[in-house]
């Protein structure tokens, strides 16, 4: 019988990004007073051991055939992992562009994209939906909440319009 | 303060029904929101405000603030997006509950705790308000070390099911949240050369991040929030589960009572809050439960303690503002700002020149309370309801709303990134076991420990002795020290009772 191998690279990214924003802060901080540094030298020490223990027992882990550097829980099951990269890659192209989108047509145009990426159908319904959701939304933020986001076409429209 | 008095106030507030109302309406609508919260939404409305007179504006700005932490509560429970900081505790047995097929019993039972904390801390509060007031210069940054440490030690409680895991998320959390200006020279240190950490990691875009933006990634591997085996009961859209959370919280009354008054206490000391207290009162709650391995799946009571500390904050918050002329919160600032602007002079003769404002402010809150049951009970059984919504259609709407309400706090398109680079780290944290909370315990308790510690030290001039140097910090390190054997103690003795 064939026994399951842990993907130990997937475990080891909060580690070492633990590890690494530890070593930049200590290094960041290591020219400043005591009253700067003393509660980051203690943590970060604690944090810089804890880590050390951890690659060790992956290293162990590893060596004794129980995983590999695989990097397989982050990237399953396929099918949603290409979802998510999918709507990352939007919410990235939103804030983006929303300086010269404005918040109705950017969010209008995300809600579109991402509803079609998670596999809604038809194109319709999606529309539909995203035209609604981002009109609420407008209305939410800007008139009712007044957060003072970027305008954009349909915002400057309205200002035309309505004054 | 006479009954005459206090009938006549009851009597007075309760005319203004008509404002208070609005008030919790638009509190909960703004809870519910990530990123928004009673102080941006009081400053926004401080046009309205300024213009009614003072008795009116104090009855809807404190309605709308208390609201605001009920509200809090129900995304946490429903799509594990806390609301407002207050209510990221409640995510953590709130949420299990929900994909159970248990949202609605989840809902009631955080309303109950929210309310009847927080009318608890209410009546307290009128009736101690002279001692209450001095108990917040008693606690000095000494004592606070010791009373960030029962949050902290939270980290600890999370770490239990992996230890090493636990406890490099919740120092990682702590390192994040060292990001930023120190507390005595405002050097910046470990910005990536970013102004915009220069005031450290904001907390809203990072919660919204390591919370809502981590989780609706997860979610798209699922077709509802909800387990396959829970649908039916989740659809379900009677008032079983309603009765079923009343009659459990009213079994609980102490434990509401008691996490209210963490709340109260927690609430007076200028500068602390409600996620301070939430944390707390949970810690607390597990240690002394006769059942701590259930937290963190769907315990009940651990919604109790979350939602009871988180709001019997609201009270203690304006003690400092109306005894001292503190404001104990930046909510609390706003308030004072409508208050000055009315010529009204706040301290120990607010009470004797004005007793109908100042205690009229408490009285006004109970009804506040007293209205919220109305109005949000009947709701939990719609509410409940949103997690039947596919997931195809949340992920998206959850993901882009929130990233945009990550901009509302601080209006920096910059807290849109922050918003994504933490919730690709809660991802990957909750893809390989690094507890979330732990790291969020981290970022919210983080600076706050640190600032009371470094204040602690340079007043003995590095001596680490201070610590121990007040009657009233060492009862705490006392309980601290009691509250985190206790368990151990009890453990020990049930293993002791069930060996032959």
């Amino acid at each position: 019988m064939t026994q399951k191998r842990t993907a130990l690279g997937a475990e080891l990214v909060i580690p070492l990004l633990a590890l690494g924003f530890t070593i930049y802060f200590l290094y960041s901080t290591s020219a400043l007073q005591w009253e700067a540094k003393a509660n980051g030298v203690i943590m970060g020490t604690a944090l810089i051991v804890l880590v050390a223990v951890q690659l060790l027992r992956i290293g162990f882990d590893l060596a004794s055939g129980r995983g590999d550097l695989g990097f397989g829980p982050l990237a399953s099951p396929p099918d949603a992992f290409r979802k998510r990269i999918g709507i990352v890659a939007v919410t990235i192209l939103l804030v983006a562009g929303l300086p010269w989108l404005g918040l109705s047509l950017g969010l209008f145009l995300a809600f579109a994209a991402g509803f079609t990426i998670m596999g809604v159908r038809p194109a319709r319904r999606v529309l539909l939906v995203s035209f609604v959701i981002a009109a609420v939304c407008s209305v939410m933020f800007t008139v009712g909440l007044d957060i003072g986001l970027p305008r954009g076409p349909v915002e400057n429209l309205f200002h035309h319009f309505l004054g | 303060m006479s009954w005459d008095l206090l009938g006549q106030l009851f009597a007075s507030q309760l005319a203004l029904w008509w404002i208070i109302w609005p008030g919790i309406l638009i509190g909960i609508l703004v809870g519910f929101l990530p990123g928004f919260n009673a102080e941006n939404t009081l400053i926004m409305l401080l046009p309205l405000t300024l213009a009614m007179p003072v008795d009116h504006a104090f009855a809807f700005m404190t309605s709308l603030y208390c609201a605001t932490h009920l509200g809090g509560g129900i995304p946490a429970i429903l799509v594990r997006i806390p609301g407002t900081p207050g209510a990221a505790a409640t995510t953590l047995d709130g949420y299990p509950l929900t994909q159970q097929g248990r949202g609605q019993f989840a809902l009631v039972l955080s309303f109950f705790a929210a309310v009847f904390s927080g009318l608890f801390a209410c009546i307290v509060t009128v009736a101690l308000l002279p001692w209450l007031s001095a108990m917040g210069l008693y606690l000095r940054s000494v004592e606070m070390v010791v009373v960030m440490l029962f949050g902290l030690t939270l980290i600890a409680v999370i770490a239990a099911k992996d230890v090493w895991k636990g406890l490099i998320a919740g120092l990682f959390g702590l390192m994040i949240g060292m990001i930023g200006e120190d507390h005595i020279y405002n050097t910046p240190r470990a910005t990536f050369g970013f102004l915009e950490l220069y005031e450290g990691v904001p907390l809203v875009p990072a919660l919204i991040g390591l919370f809502a933006v981590g989780e609706a990634l997860m979610m798209a591997e699922r077709k509802l929030i909800v387990a396959r085996e829970s649908s039916a009961k989740a659809s379900s859209h009677d008032w079983g589960q309603t009765l079923e959370a009343m009659r459990y919280a009213i079994r609980r009354w102490w434990q509401i009572m008691w996490t209210g008054l963490v709340g109260l206490v927690i609430g007076i000391v200028p500068g602390a809050g409600a996620s301070i207290a939430s944390f707390v009162a949970y810690q607390q709650s597990r240690m002394w439960s006769k059942h701590p391995e259930t937290y963190g799946t769907g315990e009940p009571d651990g919604v109790i303690a979350a939602e009871g500390g988180n709001n019997g904050v609201c009270s203690g918050t304006l003690v400092p503002m109306m005894a001292l002329g503190v404001p104990g919160g930046s909510t609390a600032a706003v308030m004072m700002i409508v208050l000055q602007y009315h010529g009204m002079t706040m301290g120990p003769q607010l009470f004797t020149d004005n007793p109908q404002l100042a205690y009229g402010v408490f009285v006004g809150m109970v009804l506040s309370y007293a209205f919220m049951i109305l109005t949000i009970f009947p709701m939990a059984r719609f509410m409940s309801r949103v997690v039947l919504i596919e997931t195809t259609w949340l992920v998206p709407i959850i993901i882009f709303i929130t990233v945009v309400a990550a901009f509302s706090e601080r209006q920096y398109m910059f807290d849109m990134g922050v918003a994504i680079v933490f919730g690709i780290i809660g991802y990957i944290a909750n893809k390989t076991g690094y507890h979330v909370a732990a790291i969020l315990i981290g970022v919210i308790l983080g600076p706050l420990f640190e600032n009371y510690l470094v204040r602690a030290l340079r007043l003995s001039e590095g001596d680490p002795r201070i610590l121990f140097s007040s009657t009233l910090a060492n009862v705490l390190w006392a309980l601290l020290v009691l509250s985190l054997l206790y368990p151990v103690f009890r453990s020990w003795l049930r293993r002791k009772k069930a060996s032959p």
